[in-house]
């Protein structure tokens, strides 16, 4: 295959950025992220600087892939996240952009490259249940429903990537959020600091500067692991019942 | 100077050292434990666990992570599940129990004292991660659901769905953060250690250098733990994710830490094979696979045929037909090596001839396809998304891969390393797998290491030693950041033509080749001359772009392949020494008749602990002698 | 209290839950004033006679039309406060954008259609209700005025506008609504959705054809 790639080059956080147009060879069987570094070979074969880019499993599950191909987050593949996208999904001669996922939570740091600390902080605001190592009960002291236990798997799948917020129209990080908030919330272990919780992060999900939901349901499209908008309406409940009830 | 190998492990009855070694035990002070700084390298299972449990305790903690996350570390894709000794489906099962599978399945080649430790731990682990809101799967009833793993004989192992080690890491993350939240931990992403520095012959801080602006930066403390997994990547194509890498622990190991059994990796039977020379990593589906589908390879060599088009007389379902009594279930090590055996007669199947069938034709016959797709749909949807085949119509194509490394830095019972105030734990140290590692067992180390035996064993140092006040200001920081930055230099200045990416490839290959599923001596000295070639090459015509300064991806990953240059030697001199087959290591020149593996406990039931000389120097050997008091060796046959 | 509602107020999830309450509160109004409409369908004199009984209420009117003018004030300062935090949210525009299929064109065109609606309000506002209080000659036939603005070719053209507007608000808002206040669930979140169509069309089909059944001859019509 033959394909013309348009890419985001930003030597850093500072710079403005522009666009690159390359040339690149690719084989049906590769991966995305494969073809990017034969890329990143002929480029540096050439002289020039590779393309920075965020990855590490390269098996869909540790969340360090950020772009956004064509207009999606992770590339048009439904529930695929860019490492796992393959070559086959494009046509001979296809035209392909390159973009950084973009909030101005999350700044670029060079080409694809972004800061996702921000999600950190939302973690830190409150994402934990507070038990100090040996201070655990057995495990069986405390059944939980099975429905309970999925759902809250369900939310807990999520990967930390930040799909949602970039394909956002407003870049918020509701879903993020409250699957964190929601997998807590479902489980008798996540109780005593529910209220706190979900007033703490969702306070610091305001103050890294996200966008609010408008209910477009596009970071559940975009999502490579399936994360309910339920989570949302959830977080939303948790936060009423904590800003509501005595 | 040579270090005499003690291990530490305390006397007294097995069940009950771990017990009474933690009353022994020096206690720091509450109020005291603020004084002290200790550094974690790594944020996976060990690193998290540990940096969380010793902030909550008072310890200063500063932690450490190459991601732009301590979320994201490789941990994280540990799918099958965690270990147990709970006994909860009553099926036998006990304290005593895992520590015998685990001696076992470690081939006879690990410390009795620190398995059965592991195996004592490993129940409260279950508590602190239910504790944690780690949304494991239940049963109806609402209580913990089991299921058997890897040919256990009980079912012992705890699962989140296919996402164990996501969740575990998650778990273990959430209270990494909360104690950044309130100040115990400072948190340091994007940072990768550049070496370790010892005064008086104490470790006492770490070199790092930030990703993001290229600055190398000091760090003294009064322990340094390293949680910085293992070096399955020296092979190139692996599972392990692209940033793993043995440069933290090789550092160390250069500064006066043995390196112990590097030769136990193993290789996963189960994964994608190889499909272009483009690949970058290997995927590795569940082993759970083998229980309903069936391992064959055309009778004839070189058969093109389409799976479907070979009738079953002409079809060779090897295992079956070698171990009839386990058959497609045979364990990981064996597996593998019968895989690799049939491709080499030239009977792979697919385009490289490198891969055999799992074929569950039979399986979808007798259960039907909706019972198939109930067990494994997610697997069979991610092999077709990787491979554009329909596993449920063509015979999946399967190939072994290198999966986890036993070996690792050598450590003591206290987890400490022969650098005193250095500690090493999870996949790093060498500790409790022995030359094979169970299914299920490794997120079982990992976190037994991080929450529950440093933050008690943390205490010999602290507590045990007197140790002076060191600064960043001390020479010997300048020294080894000194260091640093002239290996980085010395890497930019080369200017050759060759990518750290393409060398990297072909040492891999080298690795593969003569250092994998199956050795022998005079492959391994054909690897020992190729590796120090391409080590030369590689500091002749490695070619960098950009400098030191901001991101340099390039140049990251060109300072890990330096050291598995390195490291890559040690491993195959380790193979070389360790004369007998045993787990993941198999000698050609040591089987029985039948090509099953020999192990040789007259005279290799030790651990090989190498102490570093300098480059291009033979490292020198230390043993430390393995007596089993409680388990008697036996062959394992699964005829 | 008064710290409490500040505190909400500035949260996003507070803000909008603002404007998920005062959106169904103004859907509310849409529904009670749409049934008042219908009675100029019957004659002038029902229309008139509707109308004359909301000003007896006197006082009571006034209190009602503050209100729902501080409803719609209420909703329209939350909406530009939520946009105006969602831009700043991205400050560089992807060059190339796609959607999943998740967006609606109800739910990307809410802050046109929104604002599309305020300008029609201020209009609608100085149409009828303007002309009434400031005693406007013709303004004593209520019906009269409404009956000839809405039919004149002007008057069709932005009322049935608006009526189609308000459906597309609606398509995203009702149901949009449900989901901010946190009420979602397998069970009834379908109906919720159903009930929003029903409501975006039926609104939207009521006001637009009211003008449109004046001018084929509804209500007596001269």
């Amino acid at each position: 295959m033959q394909i013309t790639l348009e890419i985001w080059r930003q030597k850093g956080p500072t710079d403005s950025g522009h666009f690159e147009t390359y040339q690149a060879k690719a084989e049906p069987d590769m991966s995305f992220l494969e073809m990017l570094d034969v890329l990143n070979e002929v480029l540096l074969a050439q002289g020039k600087e590779p393309v920075a880019f965020d990855h590490d499993c390269r098996e869909g599950i540790c969340g360090s892939c950020s772009m956004v191909i064509n207009g999606f987050a992770h590339g048009p593949e439904a529930l695929t996240t860019t490492c796992q996208l393959h070559m086959r999904s494009f046509q001979d001669g296809d035209r392909i952009t390159i973009e950084p996922f973009r909030a101005k939570a999350m700044p670029v740091q060079k080409d694809l490259v972004v800061d996702r600390s921000a999600f950190d902080r939302i973690m830190a605001a409150g994402g934990y249940v507070s038990v100090n190592t040996g201070a655990a009960p057995e495990a069986h002291s405390v059944p939980v429903p099975k429905e309970n236990a999925e759902q809250a798997m369900d939310a807990a799948a999520c990967i930390g990537c930040g799909a949602c917020v970039a394909a956002c129209p407003n870049a918020a990080a509701m879903l993020f959020t409250s699957a964190k908030i929601s997998q807590l919330s479902l489980l008798p272990q996540g109780q005593p600091e529910r209220k706190a919780r979900a007033l703490a992060m969702v306070s610091q999900m305001d103050k890294e500067g996200f966008g609010a939901c408008t209910n477009h349901y596009e970071c559940m499209g975009a999502c490579p692991k399936g994360i309910s908008v339920d989570n949302i309406a959830r977080m939303n409940r948790e936060y009423l019942r904590s800003e509501l009830l005595p | 100077m040579t270090h005499t190998l003690d291990s530490k492990v305390p006397s007294g009855d097995l069940s009950s050292k771990w017990t009474q070694y933690k009353f022994d035990l020096k206690l720091v002070n509450p109020a005291n434990r603020r004084k002290f700084t200790v550094l974690v390298v790594g944020t996976g299972l060990a690193g998290a666990s540990a940096a969380a449990s010793l902030a909550e305790m008072g310890y200063k903690v500063k932690s450490f992570c190459i991601h732009d996350s301590p979320r994201r570390a490789h941990s994280i894709a540990a799918q099958g599940g965690i270990n147990a000794a709970k006994n909860y489906k009553n099926d036998g099962d006990s304290v005593y129990r895992l520590f015998y599978d685990t001696i076992k399945g470690g081939d006879y080649r690990s410390r009795e004292a620190n398995v059965y430790r592991l195996a004592e731990v490993s129940t409260a682990i279950i508590d602190q991660c239910v504790a944690q809101g780690v949304p494991f799967a239940r049963e109806y009833g609402g209580l913990l659901a089991n299921r058997s793993f890897g040919g256990a004989q009980v079912s012992r192992t705890f699962y989140a769905r296919g996402q164990t080690g996501q969740q575990l890491l998650l778990g273990a993350y959430s209270a990494l953060m909360r104690q950044v939240h309130s100040g115990g931990v400072e948190m340091y992403t994007r940072r990768e250690m550049m070496d370790l520095v010892v005064v008086d012959g104490i470790a006492r801080g770490i070199i790092t250098r930030n990703l993001i602006t290229g600055q190398l930066e000091r760090h003294a403390a009064d322990a340094v733990l390293l949680c910085t997994g293992g070096y399955g990547n020296v092979f190139f194509l692996s599972t392990n994710a692209k940033a793993s890498n043995v440069t933290a622990a090789w550092r160390a190991h250069k500064r006066g830490a043995y390196m112990a059994n590097p030769c136990f990796t193993q290789i996963h039977p189960t994964c994608i094979p190889v499909s272009g020379s483009h690949q970058s990593k290997l995927t590795l589906m569940s082993e759970s696979l083998r229980n309903d589908g069936r391992v064959w390879v055309p009778k004839k060599a070189g058969d093109a045929r389409r799976p479907g088009d070979i009738p079953e007389s002409e079809r060779d379902y090897y295992l079956e037909r070698k171990y009839p009594s386990f058959g497609n279930l045979v364990p990981r090590d064996v597996a593998s090596r019968n895989a690799k055996m049939v491709c080499d007669e030239g009977r792979g199947v697919g385009s490289s001839g490198m891969a055999v069938y799992l074929d569950f034709a039979d399986a979808i016959a007798r259960d039907g396809r909706d019972a198939i797709e109930a067990r494994y749909g997610n697997l069979f949807q991610m092999y077709e998304r990787i491979t554009a085949e329909d596993p449920y119509k063509v015979p999946m194509r399967i190939f072994p891969a290198v999966h986890y490394t036993m070996g690792g830095l050598w450590v003591d019972y206290n987890l400490e390393s022969t650098i005193p105030g250095m500690f090493v734990l999870g996949e790093a140290n060498f500790s409790d797998h022995g030359a094979n590692r169970l299914g299920a067992s490794a997120l079982m180390q990992g976190l037994a290491d991080g929450y529950w035996v440093i933050p008690a064993t943390i205490a010999s140092h602290l507590a045990g030693r007197k140790l002076a006040p060191v600064g960043t200001d001390h020479p010997a920081f300048a020294q080894v950041e000194a260091d640093s930055k002239a290996r980085i230099d010395r890497m930019l200045a080369v200017g050759g033509s060759r990518s750290a990416f393409e060398m990297h490839r072909e040492l891999g290959l080298i690795c593969w080749e003569y250092c994998g599923m199956s050795r022998n001596a005079a492959g391994l000295n054909t690897a020992l001359g190729k590796i120090r070639d391409l080590r030369g090459e590689f500091w002749n015509d490695l070619k960098l772009p950009g400098d030191g300064s901001g991101i340099n991806q390039s140049l990251e990953h060109a300072g890990r392949v330096a050291d598995f240059m390195e490291f890559a030697e040690l491993m195959v001199t380790d193979a070389l020494d360790r004369e007998e087959s045993c787990g993941g290591h198999f000698r050609e020149e040591h089987q029985t008749p039948e090509n099953e593996a020999k192990r040789n406990d007259e005279d290799f039931s030790y651990v090989a602990a190498w102490e570093f000389q300098g480059v291009d120097k033979p490292e020198i050997l230390h043993k430390e002698q393995l007596d089993f008091e409680n388990v008697k060796p036996s062959t394992r046959s699964y005829k | 209290m008064l710290n409490w509602l500040a505190r909400v107020l500035q949260s996003t999830l507070g803000r909008k839950t603002g404007m998920a309450i005062s959106g169904l509160l103004l859907v509310g109004f849409a529904i009670t004033h749409l049934l008042g409409n219908l009675t100029l369908l019957k004659s002038h004199e029902a229309f008139n006679a509707y109308a004359q009984k909301l000003e007896d209420l006197g006082p009571l009117l006034t209190l009602a039309e503050v209100g729902l003018l501080a409803l719609f004030l209420f909703h329209i300062v939350l909406a530009l406060l939520v946009t105006m935090r969602s831009k700043s949210a991205r400050d560089v525009a992807y060059r190339v954008s796609a959607s999943t299929g998740q967006k609606t064109i109800g739910s990307s065109t809410m802050r046109v259609s929104g604002l599309l609606l305020l300008v029609f309000l201020i209009i609608h506002i100085l149409d009828f209700r303007f002309k009434k209080l400031m005693g406007y000659e013709g303004s004593e036939d209520l019906a009269k005025l409404v009956h000839d603005r809405i039919t004149s070719p002007v008057g069709l053209g932005i009322y049935v506008t608006a009526a189609l507007l308000l459906g597309f608000h609606l398509s995203h808002g009702f149901k949009s609504a449900f989901q901010t206040l946190g009420l979602r669930h397998p069970k009834f979140t379908g109906t919720i959705q159903c009930l929003g169509w029903v409501l975006a069309i039926g609104l939207a089909l009521g006001f637009a054809l009211i003008p449109v059944a004046l001018l084929l001859g509804a209500g007596g019509a001269k």
